[in-house]
């Protein structure tokens, strides 16, 4: 079990945890977030649908690795990751894109590798004597999937199996209709904050009466609007909505027309529900989603006929790069459609109500007053507990993970 | 008396004619644009005239597929999709944009059309 707060402050009150600030704002406990996390588990970086077929293929740069990724579907049809480094004198093969190709060529000498990451050909190759070619292919990268999801591992030989790393959410999110699912939109944004803090507005509903005071204006929190359970260094919010209020016209329309709402709660027909066993565990009528914070930064938001995937990519301590990807149901309907843009609209309207308060929280820790934020363990555990389990495997005693 | 040049949209939807070239946007950015660009006046007008007919396209494009939807009616779709896009605008915020929200040019939309 967890420890309770990670703080030493002398406060006798077992409903508060006290997280210290040092860690969102030190450049040097950044560099060893990078070894001992980034560098350590198993991250995601897309979707099989990007490179579904021989050929295709992405590229991630991910600073925070120091790395640039390339993600390949082989001729022999398997999904391989490689550095995106030409083995000869270390250039970068490709830059940020994405698309089907038969070789990758370097441009800094013309060396080319085949999508299956062999080298190819070597121009002028006679001048380098004779050259074993069949062991200077692109150097390998640990991948593997899950619900179609890519992950990779930076360490050359993981510790353990993406499996056993995602642990119990795959049997948690088991019967969730992941393949009806489709990509219909991405928002990005580069904010100045550091990453863990930009998570933080991301996995307690304490804020959406305030925050959200317009958008969600008749918000009546039950006495905790969420669920938080935790399991090994993953968790999970179950996020409850009381929406009692009069749709405006183009709302209820879009309500009428779909169940696929963003905000649609006090569904009269449950059965349209996602069944799995981590999904509404409590079986409330007033379920709007679950959101599963896949450490240490994807947060994979599960809803009735819509996906959300935030991923959060430090460049510094005082930076990240964030994306969301919605996915909606695969509908060939008109007239879905119509009312899914209502929930993504809102859906979007709300998080840049989401992203006012990051940079202002981050700008203001910076200066070094404030020593501990103090939240609470019933609305905001799982703050508590990503950073307790970062600060974990920064300081390597991670066995209470297990 | 003049003849009218051929309308864009199916027959039954004429008195959204005006509104094709400012507000029928394939793409969740453009539409996006548009309501932060539009005044409030002319998102109130184009929001009153598609949401009167909105039972009668609602009716109209449930007879077809998206993967199959001629260009009259793609048309009408991406009116009622700019609907979408603007009722937060009239019905929540009662202006274009979000009040205390990140700047819009900070958050960079991409969709598929």
């Amino acid at each position: 079990m967890l420890r309770r707060g990670p703080g030493t402050l002398p406060m006798n009150n077992e409903s508060v945890d006290l997280i210290p600030v040092e860690p969102n704002i030190s450049a040097d406990y950044f560099e060893r977030e990078r070894d001992a996390i980034f560098k350590q588990v198993w991250l995601k970086v897309g979707r099989i649908e990007e490179v579904a077929d021989s050929g295709d293929f992405f590229v991630r740069d991910l600073s925070v690795l120091n790395a640039s990724i390339i993600i390949v579907r082989g001729s022999d049809g398997e999904l391989r990751a490689f550095h995106n480094i030409c083995r000869h004198r270390g250039n970068r093969l490709k830059p940020i894109c994405a698309g089907r190709a038969k070789t990758f060529t370097c441009g800094f000498h013309g060396w080319a590798f085949n999508v299956d990451g062999d080298l190819a050909h070597v121009p002028l190759e006679e001048q380098f004597g004779t050259l074993d070619k069949a062991s200077l292919g692109l150097l390998p990268v640990a991948i593997d999937t899950w619900q179609g999801f890519i992950f990779i591992n930076l360490d050359p030989n993981p510790s353990e199996t993406l499996a056993s790393y995602l642990g119990e959410l795959t049997s948690l999110v088991e019967g969730y209709p992941f393949v009806q699912m489709a990509q219909s939109g991405q928002w990005t944004a580069d904010i100045q904050s550091n990453w863990k803090t930009f998570q933080d507005a991301f996995v307690e509903a304490y804020h959406v009466q305030s925050v959200h005071r317009r958008s969600i204006p008749d918000y009546h929190a039950t006495p905790v609007p969420s669920d938080l359970t935790t399991f090994g260094r993953h968790s999970n919010l179950t996020f409850y909505l009381d929406f009692q209020h009069s749709p405006q016209p183009a709302e209820s329309w879009a309500f009428k027309a779909g169940s696929m709402a963003f905000l649609q709660a006090n569904d009269a027909d449950n059965n349209a529900q996602p069944t799995a066993k981590g999904i509404n565990r409590q079986s409330k009528p007033n379920w709007i989603f679950d959101e599963f914070l896949i450490f240490p930064n994807f947060h994979l938001f599960l809803g009735e006929g819509w996906m959300l995937c935030h991923d959060f990519w430090p460049i510094s301590v005082d930076q990240t790069d964030w994306s969301v990807s919605y996915f909606l149901q695969d509908v060939d309907s008109p007239v879905l459609k119509i009312a899914q843009e209502y929930s993504k609209v809102t859906m979007r309207d709300t998080i840049r109500e989401d992203l006012a308060t990051i940079e202002s929280t981050h700008s203001s820790q910076r200066s070094g007053a404030l020593e501990y934020m103090l939240v609470s363990a019933a609305l905001e555990g799982l703050v508590s507990h990503h950073h307790r389990v970062v600060d974990a495997y920064v300081t390597g005693n991670t066995d209470f993970l297990k | 008396m003049n003849r009218l040049p051929d309308g864009q949209l199916p027959k039954g939807f004429e008195s959204l004619e005006h509104l094709v070239n400012d507000w029928a946007l394939p793409r969740e950015a453009e539409r996006n644009q548009k309501r932060l660009t539009a005044s409030m006046d002319d998102i109130q007008s184009f929001y009153d005239c598609v949401l009167e007919l909105m039972d009668a396209l609602v009716a109209h494009l449930s007879e077809y597929k998206l993967s199959d939807l001629p260009d009259p009616e793609r048309k009408l779709m991406y009116l009622a999709l700019s609907l979408m896009e603007v009722a937060p605008a009239v019905e929540i915020y009662h202006q274009p944009d979000i009040p205390d929200a990140i700047p819009a040019a900070r958050l960079i939309i991409r969709s598929p059309v």
